[in-house]
């Protein structure tokens, strides 16, 4: 069951996941595309560390665009997309596996380390970080082999 | 000419800290550590601070080696070793301070003899015994600083609650393939102004386990890259040395190493505590009784997906008529019958190209599992891996297949796989 060491180079995004798509490959299917860029759009960076690409398609580094505003709201002025919208964004169009492998509530299980432009998330705001345009989000859990 | 030494004749300004410095150099010593000492964040202070500290580096294999190394050619006063591994072959490419001559000799032993040869100044202390929860306390309470140089959730969890036990601060690394990661975790960070901080212990980042995540392999089983554990074992020893001569990062920082990502490290800033931390928060759960919380059921399932495959699972007899032994299998391959019989090795093609038995056909566990078709069919279909592990999923899965199917073959696997081969048929097959 274990990776090669060929498939995490090739493969790496330089953030230590360690097991290969094989793991999972009845989940190898490819994300519903992204709303397309425009004006009315930011583009994140999304990455994936310590095995949790898994969850997504197996694919390491996503970039998507998200709507600048949340659509649909009546919210005056517009209220921009927060991490809050970020992480149900993932669980509705981005998540390949079950969502209690990913999703807590609003939030993310725990063990799993989110990090905004390299900075635990807890320092940004958590939930309520609005995104900008560029963000990059980091999803880590830890490594134990030593 | 004054050789004599302590904090009085340095400029430090760091003397506010309450720590007495009683020791000085020998004459020697200068010479040592001369070429550290004369930098601005060392001075003779640094060299006496080091001197002076108690350090505990659990585990002496990939990530301790070079860590003690690090902490021994510093001058490290006394350094404590646990590790009751003993050397093995295959710890060599990355467990640098053993040596060949060294192997089935106790791991924090063979660590003292390098050491010692490094640098005869600082006093080891090996020991050959397990840290456990019932153990943890009383084993590590003589030191100011806990090393965690270990590879498995289970220890890391209970280093860390040592740790906040004991109010000292963790260094605690890891790595696997070619990804590590390491960090300075509980205790408190000084200010410019003297007040202190404190910070995330190991929980409060980390609060459970992932079951099956894929970073949460063994070595043996993902593979690791030597320089990998030696950056991060290196990282840990430069954070411990920082923690002592006090220069530590005065923000918490996460680093997160990949053999080849650009930058080649990436450093995280972390948050302040949990107040939900069952370990250090202001209501904890853990106390001094360390064996009541339950670290067995709490890590379980981190190291994969259900139950623990093992070289004794591999060896299991299976069902009736399920399972061949390698003896078996010889004689089929010799009997003239065998071009009835397909081998299929389950192991990754990386393996496959290191070593395979004449005549078997690779075809990976993941593929055999995501399409059973591609076996190809034949009235005695043989499955062989490693250890006898993926063997039995394989055969299990394309069983699965055959009932309801009209094709019908005899499907077996072998027990013990190729480390049986290796040890039961021809000594000359490698074992890796």
């Amino acid at each position: 069951m274990a990776s090669t060491s060929d498939d995490i180079i090739k493969n790496s995004n330089g953030l230590g996941y360690t097991a290969s798509s094989a793991a999972h490959p009845e989940t190898l299917i490819k994300p519903p595309a992204a709303p397309s860029k425009g004006q009315d759009t930011i583009e994140v960076r999304l990455e994936f560390g310590g095995g949790l690409h898994l969850l997504f398609s197996s694919q390491p580094r996503h970039t998507i665009n998200l709507p600048r505003f949340v659509p649909d709201s009546d919210a005056s002025p517009p209220q921009p997309v927060n991490m809050r919208y970020l992480v149900k964004w993932m669980k509705g169009n981005l998540l390949s596996e079950r969502e209690e492998m990913f999703g807590d509530g609003d939030g993310v299980r725990p063990g799993i380390l989110v990090l905004i432009n390299d900075a635990d998330w807890e320092l940004e705001g958590e939930l309520e970080y609005e995104l900008r345009d560029r963000d990059e989000v980091v999803f880590i859990s830890t490594l134990h082999g030593g | 000419m004054n050789y004599q030494a302590g904090p009085s004749t340095s400029s430090s300004q760091n003397a506010q800290e309450e720590e007495e410095v009683p020791l000085s150099l020998s004459l020697d010593e200068y010479a040592r550590y001369g070429r550290q000492m004369i930098m601005p964040d060392f001075g003779l202070p640094g060299q006496l601070r080091l001197k002076n500290a108690k350090v505990a580096v659990v585990g002496a294999g990939g990530l301790g080696c070079p860590t003690l190394q690090y902490l021994a050619g510093a001058g490290v006063g006394t350094i404590a070793i646990f590790d009751h591994d003993t050397v093995g072959l295959s710890n060599l490419h990355r467990q640098i301070l053993h040596t060949t001559d060294r192997i089935r000799m106790n791991k924090a032993e063979s660590a003292c003899l390098a050491l010692r040869a490094l640098n005869p100044k600082v006093n080891l202390i090996p020991h050959h015994v397990p840290i456990t929860p019932s153990t943890a306390l009383p084993l590590l309470r003589p030191y100011s600083m806990i090393i965690d140089c270990t590879d498995r959730p289970l220890t890391r969890y209970l280093l860390n609650d040592a740790a906040v036990r004991l109010d000292v601060p963790l260094v605690s690394g890891a790595a696997i393939s070619s990804a590590g990661q390491w960090a300075v975790y509980g205790g408190a960070t000084t200010s410019k102004d003297g007040s202190k901080k404190k910070r995330a212990c190991y929980r409060c980042i980390w609060p459970s386990v992932l079951a099956g995540s894929g970073g949460n392999g063994k070595c043996e089983e993902q593979g690791v890259w030597g320089v990998v554990t030696g950056l991060v074992g290196t990282g840990m020893a430069g954070e411990a040395i920082k923690l002592i001569v006090g220069r530590e990062d005065p923000q918490p920082l996460l680093h997160l190493h990949h053999l080849c990502s650009n930058p080649l490290i990436r450093t995280i800033r972390l948050k302040p505590p949990s107040t939900k931390c069952i370990a250090c928060g202001p209501e904890p759960t853990i106390s001094d009784d360390l064996e009541k919380f339950g670290y067995e059921s709490f890590c379980a399932g981190a190291m994969g997906e259900g139950d623990e495959v093992t070289d004794e699972t591999g060896l299991v007899v299976g069902g009736v008529g399920e399972r061949i032994s390698v003896k078996e299998l010889d004689e089929i391959m010799r009997s003239p019958t065998s071009n009835d019989m397909v081998l299929v090795d389950t192991r990754p093609p990386v393996e496959f190209g290191i070593c395979s038995l004449k005549g078997s056909t690779n075809i990976p566990l993941p593929s055999i599992l995501k399409d059973p078709s591609i076996v190809p069919f034949k009235a005695e279909v043989v499955f062989l891996c490693k250890r006898g592990n993926d063997s039995q999923l394989a055969a299990k899965a394309i069983r699965q297949v055959q009932s309801s199917s009209a094709k019908q073959g005899r499907i077996r696997d072998v027990r013990g796989g190729l480390l049986a081969w290796s040890r039961d048929v021809d000594p000359e097959f490698p074992v890796y």
